[in-house]
């Protein structure tokens, strides 16, 4: 976000640059200009104002929660309860949100409800130390069957977002959906707490190696905290934009965001075994995966091929950075596979041989 | 000196009968590492008959030698002959058929297994046929424990033990130990040392790998010495002394020269330590004064590294910590470095750099208030921490942005040791300070490190390389078995610190704690474990049953439990599916697609139960399972993405299949099909009776065959099953098409129930899938669970949607019902494994669950 070191030679600028945005983080934003161009090309509609403020809307929600997402990868989990937290915030705004309601006050209600639930997953996660999985599998039945039990399928009487809220969803800006430019605050405001705070940079620190954070006196816990409230935030926030822009959504309005949050943090390059990542890159992904569906769906495909490609895409992002890591690794690594000795053996090089802790699968 | 006159006269007994033909041929083996040639066109046979000892300091090259011999690492260049026989590039497996057997220093046992089990492993990896008896196999070889005891219970010392005699009774041709006897009391080593001499006595050719030159020389026939991945000079047992080989091993003298140091030493000491204590450590006492560096040696693995982590409130249990007379109150890492200790590990891949961070971030992690004000991160202030650090010690980076991993080991590690400069400590202690590292990297982490000295800093180093600490420290403590052993004031030299641990074979095995009361009391618990959650589950489902029974009359009907089962039959195949997975350590949520699949596919190909489309749809959905299965193997395994991230990937591909094929409900399944699988003995579903029978075989398969054996051990431990040559890539692949194919046999129920092609009726069954398995016992990092126990999970939640509608329970609340019985499951069960292995109440973790892990 800064400008580079100004007393840096051109080169040193460049490699800087280069080493800031690797090709894992460009890889989303090249993905997402060849969408616009082969778009633009074949199904132009797509990129008329109604269709753009229909892309941008959703991709905005996306983006929300796939920065939640995001965010807890870095820290080397992942959350499969994505849906049921979504799905719960939008309940919320729907169910309280009736006429004459205070309006501010259901938003904060239906975000603090989201945070209370990603805080249930870090007490799990984080303190008993349980594996990430089976606690977000466990809270994503706990909070669907709870909000089914409240609310029953279509949350309220009448099943309406607050007219307010749908105003707002729906107003755009130069064919940029409301929801989109939240999403683009809420990446920015993201990416500085990661680069310009200590405890922002600290989540990346833990996720690429949580012993040693721990062994430098960084306070895991406590950095964990305050990323699950986060992530809490903004899956919440999500919940109460699509409740708004779909205007009646009921209980399955979440179901699509476990398979596209964790397709696009994977688009955005993030490795899943923990470490750093770029919102910016993540906010691109989902952009491409929303322009993505909706062409495909525009020229004229149903609902089956584009479930297709949204995997697809997730296989040949996964597997190209696994690739990458290969043709970059295997010039380093003497050997792979069981030959891994760990850092205990002085004859194997210790620094690059050990491949990265599979933090998720650490605990149980 | 007069153990050594007595080992002479020793020497004059008879040696087994040296035949000529060598049954290990190494020729112009080189192999290297980055930044390290770990040997260099080296030379070695061993005849059969012969113990071929081989000696070198550490990271001298012996482990990498022993490696290439065993077909666990591939030289860069030169052969391997076994027996006359090429060792090609068929690695362990094909090492150990041809006679050569390997016991390493830290075992390839699985600790979770029984000693019975073990043994029978490294028969079934290489296709030999297991010992009968082997109680009196075990008494042939004097092992002081019974073949049903589990591998953990033992002590370190019974454990390496059991790990040579078990490469022993294969009565192999080569056989390779690594430091045998490193973990081992003088009783239990005298006793492998006869073992060793009877194997020689039967002809067989053994390499041995020590660091104790007494035992050598009692020993040997042959002694080698390795330096720096050259070969020394070999020597027959009798023309050799210890102080010679110590001179070879530790090379002329060290052309590296150590900086001057300015002696001004505080008069207080700034560091104490007084007895403190952990789980493999201790009671150490040490003090270090102010300018002063104090060296801490050993042979590897006698507690050193322990003990510095110790100081910093990492496994530490007992003792006092004082920094400048300050005792420290709750040590933990973070109040460590406020007191002022500063600790840099040299396991940098584990403990110390973050792989995947700009060196920048690296250098500054530890900064604090540095950065910049108020917890911000100032960019100007990183950049410029890094060029002062970066000119200062000569840190070699294209930019401050780059990734610490893609440096050299010397540059990473000189970025370690420039993280106190940033936030002056009162002690400085580091681990292996130039382990894997060049020799112009080493000069500048010299100076790095007396600089610090000279700053008044009280500086203790751990190094393996005596080298280094004789040129370096003031003085220095030898450490042996947990505890000091010496202390080498003032300036010392190598060959001194060598032989004090050399000779360090003394002190009596540390007690063994595992064995006393509460360790037998959790012992019994931990086999209790396995039977836990199937009587939890029976009780459970016994209370349910009554509960529902008194508050509804229908419940025990003939036709509500025939419908029960038949409506627990989708859920449980699919959790025995997921639990065969599971038991191998790998995982797999895309069932719920492949179910929704199996529908789908079924309302296609099967309208009826006629031989046509039987013979079209069985095939069919068969090469639908090992397809799903193939492309999740691949995925995890060749392309090593993770596991959830790959099957989360085939889930949506399967589900967009699924939507593909039908788009709409539509498509009639054979009703000939329900019809079918209601039909049995009174009103017991036959599909259920058999759904009972292959869950028992399971059972039986999964404890009493060599399959189910090889299972939970590539489970429990992946590594140790690679080592005897058990591939576990093809196992966990090979259990994730079994996964596949029980997802599709649910699928098959399921679509004997909806008797419609649906492309979402399986999404429904991926949480009570898990639900199912990790009630039933299962864990996520492999080996444990039972068939029994997942398909009584399946129908324990069965019993709960069974019973809701009949109780008058909502809908929703099932499904939060699952959720919450899921995580309290696993929540229990984690808790009662973590007071089973005793790391849930003190924190102390399991010596060898803790280095496991540093591996897994």
């Amino acid at each position: 976000m800064s400008g580079p070191g100004r007393e840096k030679a051109p080169s040193g600028l460049i490699t800087d640059l280069k080493y800031r945005f690797p090709g894992r983080y460009i890889a989303s934003w090249g993905a997402l200009a060849l969408a616009l161009l082969v778009i633009a090309l074949v199904v132009p509609v797509t990129l008329r104002p109604d269709g753009l403020r229909v892309s941008t809307a959703l991709a905005g929600v996306l983006a929300l929660a796939s920065l939640g997402q995001m965010l807890v990868v870095m820290l080397g989990a992942i959350d499969l309860s994505v849906p049921a937290v979504i799905t719960c915030s939008a309940g919320v705004v729907v169910h309280y949100g009736t006429q004459g309601a205070n309006l501010l006050a259901v938003v904060g209600v239906a975000l603090a409800v989201s945070v209370v639930i990603s805080l249930l997953n870090w007490l799990f996660i984080s303190v008993i130390r349980l594996n990430a999985i089976i606690v977000t599998l466990a809270t994503f039945g706990i909070v669907t069957g709870a909000v089914v039990l409240w609310t029953g399928a279509s949350f309220s009487m009448t099943g309406l977002a607050p007219t307010d809220m749908q105003n707002f969803t729906h107003w755009s800006f130069l064919g940029l959906n409301a929801c989109f430019i939240v999403a683009v605050v809420v990446g920015v405001i993201i990416a500085l707490v990661l680069s310009k705070t200590r405890g922002g940079r600290q989540i990346a620190a833990i996720g690429s190696n949580r012993r040693a954070a721990r062994f430098h006196g960084i306070n895991v816990r406590r950095i964990e905290f305050f990323t699950f409230g986060g992530v809490g935030l903004l899956y919440g926030l999500a919940g109460v934009l699509v409740a708004g822009f779909v205007v009646t959504p009921d209980t399955s309005v979440g179901t699509p965001y476990q398979l596209a949050t964790i397709t696009a943090v994977a688009i955005a390059g993030t490795a899943f075994n923990g470490g750093p990542s770029s919102a910016a890159s993540v906010v691109c992904a989902c952009l491409f995966l929303q322009l993505l569906d909706q062409a495909l769906s525009i020229y004229g495909f149903a609902a089956g091929p584009r479930v297709v490609a949204q995997g697809v895409a997730l296989v040949l992002a996964v597997s190209a950075i696994t690739l990458g890591q290969f043709a970059l690794s295997g010039l380093r690594w003497g050997n792979r596979g069981i030959h891994r000795g760990g850092g205990r053996n002085p004859e194997q090089g210790v620094g690059s041989k050990t491949t990265p802790s599979f933090n998720i699968k650490e605990t149980i | 000196m007069t153990k050594q006159q007595i080992m002479v006269t020793s020497d004059g007994e008879t040696r087994g009968s040296s035949s000529s033909d060598p049954a290990l041929v190494l020729t112009n083996v080189s192999k290297s590492f980055p930044g390290v040639r770990a040997l260099a066109e080296v030379d070695f046979e061993c005849q059969a008959g012969e113990v071929h000892a081989l000696v070198g300091e550490n990271g001298s090259g012996k482990s990498t030698l022993i490696k290439i011999a065993a077909g666990v690492l591939i030289p860069d260049s030169g052969s391997v002959l076994i027996e006359g026989r090429s060792l090609s590039r068929g690695g362990i497996r094909q090492a150990r058929g041809l006679g050569l057997m390997t016991a390493y220093q830290d075992t390839s046992l699985v600790p979770e297994l029984t000693v019975a089990d073990n043994i029978a492993l490294s028969f079934d990896a290489v296709g030999e046929k297991r010992p009968g008896d082997l109680n009196s196999l075990l008494a042939a070889y004097q092992l002081p424990f019974k073949p049903s005891a589990t591998v953990s219970s033992l002590g370190p010392g019974a454990r390496q033990l059991l790990e040579v005699a078990r490469a022993m009774c294969h009565r192999p041709r080569v056989l390779l130990l690594d430091e045998p006897t490193a973990a081992l009391d003088m009783k239990l080593a005298a006793h492998l040392e006869e073992l060793v001499r009877t194997a020689r006595g039967e002809g067989t050719a053994i390499v041995y790998v020590s660091h104790r030159l007494e035992e050598v020389r009692r020993l040997a026939d042959r002694l080698t010495v390795l330096r720096d991945g050259v070969i020394r000079g070999t020597y027959s047992s009798r023309d050799w002394n210890v102080d010679d080989i110590v001179e070879l091993m530790v090379g002329a003298k060290t052309e590296l020269e150590f900086p001057q140091r300015g002696n001004q030493l505080s008069e207080k000491p700034r560091l104490e330590v007084r007895s403190l204590a952990g789980s493999d450590f201790g009671p150490v006492s040490l003090s270090v004064r102010g300018g002063e560096i104090v060296g801490i040696a050993g042979a590897e693995g006698n507690g050193q590294r322990a003990l510095l982590r110790g100081l910093i409130g990492i496994g530490q249990s007992d003792g006092d910590i004082a920094v400048d007379g300050g005792v420290l109150t709750r040590n933990n890492p973070s109040t460590a470095l406020h007191a002022g200790i500063s600790f840099q590990s040299g396991d940098r891949a584990a403990e110390s750099v973050y792989g995947p961070l700009p060196v920048m971030d690296n250098l500054t992690i530890q900064s604090g208030a540095a950065n910049g004000p108020g917890g911000l991160a100032v960019l100007s202030r990183l950049k410029g921490a890094f060029s002062r650090a970066a000119a200062q010690f000569g840190i070699v980076a294209a930019s401050p942005f780059q990734p610490i991993s893609a440096l050299s080991g010397g540059n990473q590690q000189k970025i370690v040791l420039a993280r106190p400069t940033l936030r002056t400590p009162k002690v400085l202690v580091v681990d292996e300070p130039t382990q894997g590292v060049d020799a112009r990297a080493r000069m500048d982490i010299y100076r790095m490190l007396t600089d610090a000295a000279d700053e008044g800093i009280a500086v203790l180093v751990n190094s393996s390389d005596s080298s280094e600490l004789a040129g370096l420290c003031d003085r220095v403590y030898v450490m042996s078995r947990g505890e000091i052993s010496a202390e080498l004031v003032g300036p010392t030299t190598e060959t001194e610190i060598v032989r004090s641990f050399v000779s360090a074979a003394g002190i009596a095995e540390r007690p063994d704690t595992k064995l006393t009361g509460p360790a037998r009391f959790t012992r019994s618990l931990g086999q209790l474990t396995s039977y836990v959650p199937v009587i939890v589950l029976l009780l459970l489902s016994a209370l349910l049953a009554i509960y529902t029974g008194a508050h509804s009359p229908v419940f025990w009907t003939g036709p509500n439990l025939a419908n029960l089962m038949l409506l627990s039959l989708p859920l449980a195949f699919v959790a025995l599916g997921q639990q065969f997975t599971l038991l191998s350590g790998g995982f797999d949520i895309s069932v719920g697609a492949t179910m929704s699949l199996t529908v789908v596919l079924a309302s296609m190909t099967l309208p009826d139960l006629s031989a046509g489309s039987l013979l079209l749809t069985v095939p069919l959905l068969l090469l639908a399972a090992v397809a799903v299965g193939a492309v999740n193997a691949l995925l995890i395994g060749p392309l090593k993405v993770n596991p959830i991230v790959a099957t989360i990937a085939t889930l949506g591909i399967i589900q967009g299949i699924a939507i593909v094929l039908r788009p709409q409900p539509g498509g009639m399944i054979a009703p000939d099909l329900g019809t079918a699988f209601s039909l049995g003995l009174g009103s017991i579903p036959a599909p259920f009776a058999i759904l009972v029978v292959l869950t028992i075989a399971l059972e039986i398969w999964l404890y009493r065959t060599r399959g189910g054996l090889a299972l939970r051990a590539v489970g429990f431990n992946a590594q140790s099953s690679d080592r005897i040559g058990r591939r576990s890539v093809l196992v966990r692949s090979a259990s994730l098409i079994v996964c596949a194919v029980g997802a599709v046999a649910g699928g098959i129920c399921l679509a004997s129930l909806t008797g419609i092609g649906t492309n979402d009726v399986g999404a429904g069954y991926s949480l009570p899938c898990f639900a199912a398995v990790f009630l039933g016992g299962a864990v996520l990092t492999g080996g444990r669970g039972s068939f029994v126990g997942a398909v009584l999970g399946a129908v324990f939640l069965s019993l709960i949607d069974n019973a809701t509608p009949l109780l008058n329970i909502p809908d929703g609340a099932k499904q939060a019902l699952y959720g919450a019985i899921l995580v309290i499951a696993v929540a229990a069960y984690a808790g009662v494994e973590r007071v089973r292995s005793g790391r849930g109440r003190t924190g102390k973790r399991h010596p060898l669950s803790s280095k496991q892990r540093l591996k897994a």
